[in-house]
């Protein structure tokens, strides 16, 4: 899509798990690129397979009974799908790290934070135990966490929740990778924190300069964070459009509808309730005809049912839908 | 439960009294079981004479000033055969308390991350598990012949399988911990995720179900003495002075019950001890107060 290469791109992905009903494919020709430096938002609810697309990132799909079936991941100028698992190793947490959504219990109980820290820089950097603890203060500084020499010596269970993510992000942060996936970073941290963190990640990004994939299901927190947005339904892209752009003028109705269920701050008519979509993510199981949005849709027509809708370009702006009616989407607004 | 309940009690110099207020088996225990490793250590000094020395004039002393715990078959001094009998139940106790957990350890790790050899270990751990301990213990020595190292073997090789379907448990819950699939995320070698991530969490559980083996070896030591198959008799061991003592039972009780009551106290102390460790490595456990 992007005709300068791009820092990943994830060509066509397909990964498919076999379960005893049959198999399903939880993420369906994925495509997508991310620059460098950029923040690229995930969206989508639970089960359409954003998770997956992650952790296939990382070539940590649990095989069996999950397989990437198809497609291609090209990362600054490597295939990651072809690499050797021991190289795969030196990217991941180096190149390519992580946080997740339960910061308490994504660190080991029973090491203190230093050592947790120092193991992660250690993995990938030549340093000695002192100049890796040394490396593991700064980058506690850098996370702003308070006290930062107790924490040292400190174990996850004295630590409250945001200052557990904050040490994921240092851990994470502390090779300085290219990219950091950040899967619901704040989905388990309450709203002030929440703030926090996601403060701290976009100074965290303009100064080291790590491209983000945000993965998420909070439209508010993909307003703030993100550069470019890409909604995900029943595994495959929807929708893919700067922030803004998707904002103010979604092309596909499930986009509309995720906006629609956001409650806005300041907005006083009382008489005006949420929009809900109707139904529930289809079941992988059964191969869908025609496009999977097209039983809960509003708008949907005929032709919905029976033909699945191509992604198109929308406006000048990089905006694509796969919607058979996405002109009419904005106006239905 | 309160939030007092939550805060996990690490045992300190000055938390002694404290441990001793929530947890007193800990404390008893451990006073038992070092009663019984002292009077093992130090028997050479603790008033006893050779305990092989036969003495034909005291035989069936009955326990007295000079002989505290009488005399047996042989006039051999039941008091010094009982504190030295400690050696031998405690090098048991500890020797197949290690050996049982260090091969359970490996097969347990290993059966709960290599799904193929899973399948292999652990249907012949369940093969060994539908033996029964003492009938496999006697099997193993009647091939080997009767020595203190043999039935330590023996007796762990009995052991292994409950060590190990623990510490499988263990690792198939802890590979789901989030903070194990961090470390896979951030490139961690499969052997340091074992070593830094899995082991020291399956440790907690190892130390409680370790004092569970201890005693259980000292009983199953006893039990393969009492029958002739396990210390040969000339060492002198609970178990066998209540075998030689068991023929005379009706007119000289005193030769089994002064080893018996040492077998009785260093196992419930153990025992003791295991309860209390539970109690403090498991939260759900801790008291209320």
């Amino acid at each position: 899509m992007n005709d300068k290469q791009a820092l990943l791109s994830v060509d066509n992905l397909t990964v498919t798990f076999r379960t005893d009903h049959g198999v399903v494919p939880a993420v369906c020709e994925f495509s997508y690129a991310l620059d460098a430096g950029e923040t690229l938002a995930i969206v989508g609810e639970s089960g359409s397979g954003k998770s997956v697309g992650a952790l296939a990132l990382m070539r940590l799909i649990h095989d069996p009974p999950g397989r990437i079936s198809e497609g291609s991941i090209q990362f600054d100028g490597r295939s990651l799908l072809s690499l050797p698992e021991g190289e795969m190793q030196k990217i991941r947490g180096n190149e390519i790290a992580m946080i997740f959504q339960e910061p308490m219990t994504s660190l080991n109980p029973v090491l203190t934070i230093a050592e947790q820290i120092v193991e992660a820089v250690q993995l990938h950097q030549n340093l000695t135990k002192k100049s890796a603890r040394a490396r593991a203060l700064e980058m506690l500084q850098l996370v702003q966490i308070s006290e930062p020499e107790q924490r040292l010596d400190q174990y996850p269970h004295e630590l409250s929740g945001g200052m557990c993510q904050r040490v994921m992000i240092a851990m994470a942060m502390a090779c300085t990778p290219s990219i950091l996936i950040a899967d619901e970073p704040t989905t388990a941290l309450d709203v002030t924190i929440q703030a926090q963190i996601l403060d701290l990640m976009r100074d965290l990004k303009a100064r080291l300069g790590t491209a983000i994939l945000l993965i998420t299901h909070d439209l508010g927190v993909v307003a703030e964070m993100a550069d470019r947005v890409l909604v995900i339904y029943a595994g495959r892209k929807v929708e893919e459009a700067p922030v803004r752009e998707l904002l103010r003028s979604p092309r596909h109705p499930y986009t509309l509808g995720l906006l629609g269920a956001m409650p806005r701050l300041g907005d006083t008519s009382t008489d005006k309730r949420l929009t809900e979509i109707p139904g529930s993510v289809p079941s992988l199981l059964e191969p869908i005809t025609g496009c999977a949005f097209a039983p809960r849709c509003t708008m949907a027509v005929e032709r919905c049912h029976v033909e699945a809708p191509p992604l198109e370009r929308h406006g000048d702006a990089e905006h694509v839908a796969a919607c058979w009616r996405s002109d009419e989407v904005g106006t239905v607004r | 439960m309160s939030a007092v309940a939550t805060t996990i009690p690490i045992p300190e110099v000055r938390g002694v009294l404290r441990l001793w207020r929530r947890h007193p088996n800990v404390i008893i225990g451990a006073a038992m079981l070092a009663i019984a490793v002292i009077a093992a250590v130090a028997a050479p000094w603790l008033g006893t004479v050779d305990p092989q020395m036969i003495a034909p004039f005291n035989r069936l002393e009955t326990p007295g000033a000079e002989f505290w715990f009488g005399g047996d078959l042989v006039g051999r001094d039941v008091y010094s055969r009982t504190v030295y009998g400690a050696r031998v139940s405690l090098a048991v106790g500890l020797g197949v308390a290690i050996g049982g957990i260090l091969f359970g350890l490996i097969v347990g790790l290993l059966s709960g991350f290599v799904r193929w050899v899973d399948q292999v270990l652990m249907r012949v751990m369940d093969g060994l598990m539908a033996i029964p301990s003492i009938l496999l213990a006697v099997a193993l020595i009647s091939l080997t012949g009767a020595s203190l190292q043999n039935v330590i073997i023996a007796i762990s090789i009995a052991e292994v399988p409950r060590v190990a379907r623990l510490v499988r448990s263990v690792v198939l819950s802890l590979k789901e911990q989030p903070y194990v699939e961090a470390a896979i995320t951030s490139g961690t070698p499969f052997v340091l995720i074992l070593l830094r991530h899995v082991l020291p969490n399956t440790l907690a559980p190892l130390l409680v179900q370790g004092t569970y083996i201890f005693a259980s070896a000292v009983l199953t030591e006893a039990i393969l003495s009492f029958i002739g198959a396990g210390t040969p008799p000339s060492t002198p061991s609970w178990g066998n002075i209540i075998a030689e003592g068991r023929t005379v039972f009706s007119i000289a009780p005193h030769i089994v019950l002064f080893p018996g009551l040492a077998l009785s106290f260093t196992v419930l102390g153990v025992n003791l001890l295991g309860d209390g460790l539970r109690d403090i490595f498991d939260p759900r456990y801790v008291s209320r107060t």
